[in-house]
């Protein structure tokens, strides 16, 4: 153990006697800056801005996490599986149910408080399920974004409808949607939209979290005129997709907003789009303020994988050769591990983390050199790795400043790549004729979707040929420290603790702790519901408390 | 004996021509079906693995419909060769445990804490992994190969009675939907993505049609499928393109110049009749159209005469119950609503073509006058 992690620790018990019960409403703007002090709330997606998903209680520890056992249960009884991160402040639990109600619950006892539900029109386009992945909170009002393009805001003490603004016509291009959770930034709400399975164009919003008016957007595909504009082909850029569907991460220092984007469209065929698609699976910084482009980093150009840039950024110190750096940690669904300075976003360096077969290294700014046959093809390529979800996804990592640890609920994966005929991407309606998958069992087996030019589902070879696995990754080199391997690649997300404890969960329900430092798993719980969200910790009554979805629960852990 | 879970069309090399499988499953094959069924259930004791119904064993797949998913070629790989064609879900487990004990079985469940079994007896068992001192899968069957225990001539009485177990028939009745008149979207037709969806080449290679056949594509639409059965069949064969609209035959028209082919004729048809030649076709494709007949009874009669004998009537509906496929219900079809509409017009359903799970593809051939 090292003195810094001595002192580390003995920092965390006086961090322990801050308010554990958790302050009430309203949350205000400072309070956000510095949710880390609020142990015992979760206040927004990736509990603080750095989106570390670290919880500082240590209550539940490596000692005692044997003796945790289920305190309650909140039933979602929905067709849909949980993919939300819940909110919690002063005991009382905000979560999204499918597809968009919110409900209001005592965190000690999963008991209902208040519901609001949102109806969404019979048919809309989320590509994965009719989900929704949580919530943010500002003041007194909660905010959520909903599959038909809506974003709403509700009153956390009574659950009435304060404001709702239309980001889009959910029914353009083929289908747009806004399935991920919003966030907070001062006096605005940053909101992500989805649909890159079609020809629909990106683009991320703020809005003015008292009255929902919207304040600036950004077009993820530079529009005529501004700068990168020349990187589609022809008319391309007017259908490339490149959406923001995940959550972002905000450094008060800078001032930035950090949010990744999607793959560009048609997913699997490129006969329209030459180029290098900016800004598709890029990260973008932002002034928050203005909506302004700082800078960009594309970790995937020209994407030909659906390898989405959609995960959540984390940001952290580090020593990166020998100096200290303020960077940006990024395990990306391509299969590399990158970090860049988070200031400049200039690019330090990237490590595979999973197999990989289609770069065999980067240039100085981060550009992959390509190794040749890993194009998807007509008849379907299976010699590519990662598979098409990825080396990571959406799920949340997480970080840990006692350890010095970045971990990844990482996916190795083999799939089938095919490339079909995409007629020139077009705005026809009738391309909505196929739907999307609505059942756990089809999100399980990635069920196509003919659109994105490309069949993608077939899975090939032998079960043993794909598995997950957590792993430790030392954030200044991408080493990875220790690996913890599972039956299956997961769709759930993982939590450090200063219990020293990582939590997740399994795609078929096991939930497990394990030893931060060493990777070994401590504990496990079979709840037989397959895990698509990340884990959460906070308080209720002064007890530790972890939250995690499975299936359509909620199941909360706790000692005695 | 694997299960047909997925598309696997070099097995559905079917070389029994129609006619002679035709000859196979009704004359002569009544003796060979049912020395296949004393086989089956005695020498071969299938039973014990495999269910029928209500009978038979839990360890292999339910065999009550395996003559429609699976081809007589396919069924006699399975019998000689187990290995062949086994999908992931019967690969044999093998477990030891930590006393010394090795099971072998299929795997019903696993996680990263236990496994779910179902051992060679029949019986699940489930094991901790901590209890196991090992554990692992091998890619063969759990079924011996018959080529050592059945002589040729019994594995063909068995693939015979094989082939003659199609489910229940289907319940004949009065028309339970309500047809359609033509409707002609050509916006659907031209869709985005529509071979990714209904992978037309697949279809058309499992259908394993002899160069030089004579063939009709009814309800040719944009000539989606014709261009792909005119290449099928070769410059020494024919496609009939049938539409009742003008319009669409044009568009059918258009694709057959775009490809290159002229071993294609137009025929604009009516509601009652497809005004093909009669006995003249080997196979008769209706793709996404038949739902859309206003009279179907008459156009299938026709269909019928128009038939070859042992000629095939293929029936291709997006399917009833998937999420997937077009949203209003007119333009979907069950399995047993196609059926129970063809069969009694004198066709004997023949088989089921696994291509996309989306649709239905039901192979039916012409029933013989006895």
């Amino acid at each position: 153990m090292t003195i810094r992690y001595v002192a580390a620790l003995a920092g965390l018990v006086a961090a322990a006697a801050w308010n554990l019960s958790g302050q009430g409403l309203p949350i205000s703007s400072d309070r956000l800056l510095k949710a880390a002090d609020e142990p015992g709330n979760w206040l927004m997606y990736s509990h603080t801005y750095n989106s570390w998903r670290f919880s500082n209680l240590n209550e539940i520890t490596t000692a005692n996490v044997k003796n945790l056992r289920v305190k309650w249960l909140f039933q979602g009884r929905h067709i849909e599986k949980f993919e939300t991160t819940p909110l919690v402040v002063n005991g009382i639990m905000y979560l999204t149910r499918p597809e968009n109600a919110i409900y209001a619950l005592d965190a000690a006892t999963g008991r209902q408080m208040w519901m609001y539900e949102y109806r969404n029109p019979p048919r809309t386009f989320n590509c994965c399920g009719r989900v929704n992945r949580g919530l943010a909170i500002s003041g007194n009002t909660l905010f959520m974004n909903t599959l038909d393009m809506h974003v709403v805001a509700v009153d956390a003490r009574s659950g009435h409808e304060i404001w709702k603004t239309e980001m889009y016509d959910y029914t353009e291009a083929g289908g747009y949607a806004a399935p991920g959770a919003p966030l907070v930034v001062k006096d605005k709400l940053i909101v992500g939209m989805a649909g890159g399975e079609r020809g629909v164009s990106g683009f991320l919003d703020a809005y003015d979290t008292k009255t929902g008016k919207r304040l600036w957007r950004f077009h993820t595909i530079p529009q005529p005129g501004e700068p990168n504009f020349g990187t589609w082909a022809g008319d391309s850029w007017k259908t490339g997709g490149v959406t923001t569907w995940n959550n972002g991460s905000y450094d008060p220092e800078t001032n930035t907003l950090f949010w990744g984007t999607s793959n560009p469209w048609p997913d699997y065929n490129d006969d329209f789009r030459a180029g290098d698609n900016l800004y598709s699976c890029s990260v973008l910084a932002l002034d928050p303020d203005t909506g302004k482009l700082k800078w960009f980093f594309q970790f995937t150009p020209h994407d030909l994988h659906d390898w989405d840039s959609t995960q959540i950024p984390i940001l952290l110190e580090t020593q990166f050769r020998g100096e200290n750096r303020k960077a940006l940690a990024w395990a990306n669904r391509n299969g590399f591990y990158y970090l860049l300075d988070r200031t400049t976003g200039k690019f330090l360096t990237a490590k595979a983390f999973v197999k990989q077969t289609w770069a065999k290294g980067f240039d100085n700014n981060g550009r992959p050199e390509l190794i040749p046959g890993n194009e998807p093809t007509p008849e379907g390529n299976d010699r590519v790795w990662p598979g098409v979800d990825g080396g990571t996804n959406w799920m949340s990592h997480s970080y840990s400043p006692l350890t010095r640890l970045l971990y990844i609920f990482a996916r190795e994966e083999h799939r089938m790549f095919s490339k079909n005929e995409v007629p020139h991407p077009t705005t026809e309606p009738e391309a909505n004729a196929i739907a999307a998958p609505t059942t756990i069992a089809q999100a399980n087996a990635g069920a196509y979707d003919p659109a994105i030019g490309g069949a993608i589902s077939r899975a090939v070879g032998m079960p043993e040929e794909s598995w997950g696995k957590v792993i430790a990754v030392d954030p200044g080199t991408g080493n990875i420290k220790w690996e913890h391997r599972v039956l299956t690649p997961p769709w759930g997300g993982v939590m450090a603790t200063a219990g020293n404890l990582v939590f997740g969960g399994t795609l078929e329900g096991m939930i497990f702790a394990l030893n931060a430092t060493t990777g070994e798993r401590l504990w496990t719980f079979s709840s037989n519901g397959p895990v698509f969200a990340s884990p959460i910790s906070y308080t209720a009554n002064g007890k530790q408390l972890i939250s995690i979805p499975a299936g359509d629960l909620i199941v909360t852990f706790g000692l005695d | 004996m694997s299960r047909s879970g997925w598309i696997r069309f070099p097995a559905l090399g079917s070389s029994v021509e129609p006619l002679a499988l035709l000859l196979a499953l009704c004359l002569p094959a009544a003796g060979t079906a049912l020395s296949g069924r004393a086989i089956f259930e005695g020498k071969g004791a299938c039973l014990a693995c495999h269910a029928i119904g209500d009978r038979g064993g839990s360890l292999g797949p339910e065999l009550s419909k395996i003559g429609v998913i699976r081809s007589s070629e396919s069924l006699r790989l399975a019998l000689v060769n187990p290995d062949a064609e086994i999908a992931p879900e019967y690969f044999t487990v093998v477990a030891v445990t930590k006393g010394g004990q090795t099971l072998r079985g299929i795997a019903l469940n696993e996680d990263d804490l236990s496994i779910q079994i179902r051992e060679r007896d029949g019986n699940p068992r489930s094991f901790l992994k901590d209890n196991l001192k090992s554990l692992r899968r091998e890619r063969r069957s759990i079924m011996p190969s018959y080529a050592g225990r059945l002589t040729a001539a019994e594995i063909s009485d068995l693939v015979t009675y094989l082939r003659t177990l199609r489910g229940p028939p289907p319940k004949i009745g009065p028309r339970t939907r309500q047809p359609h008149h033509a409707y002609s979207s050509i916006e659907f037709l031209d869709r985005i993505g529509r071979d990714a969806e209904e992978r037309p080449d697949t279809l058309i290679t499992a259908l394993e049609i002899p160069a030089g056949a004579t063939v009709a594509d009814l309800g040719s639409g944009t000539g989606y499928y014709t261009w792909r059965l005119a290449r099928a069949v070769g410059l020494g064969g024919k496609v009939f393109a049938v539409d009742v609209q003008q319009a669409m035959l044009d568009r059918t028209a258009e694709t057959v110049r775009k490809h290159q082919l002229d071993n294609i004729e137009l025929v604009l048809s009516d509601e009652t009749s497809p005004r093909l030649p009669s006995g003249a076709l080997d196979l008769v494709l209706i793709a996404h159209a038949y739902h859309e007949f206003s009279n179907p009874e008459a156009v299938i009669l026709a269909v019928k005469q128009s038939l070859k004998s042992g000629g095939r009537l293929v029936v291709v509906e997006f399917a009833e119950g998937h999420p997937f496929g077009p949203l209003d219900k007119a333009d979907r079809m069950t399995e047993e609503q196609i059926r129970a509409e063809i069969e009694p017009a004198g066709f004997d359903f023949d088989r089921v073509l696994e291509i996309v799970r989306i649709e239905h593809c039901l192979v039916f051939t012409k029933r013989e006058a006895n």
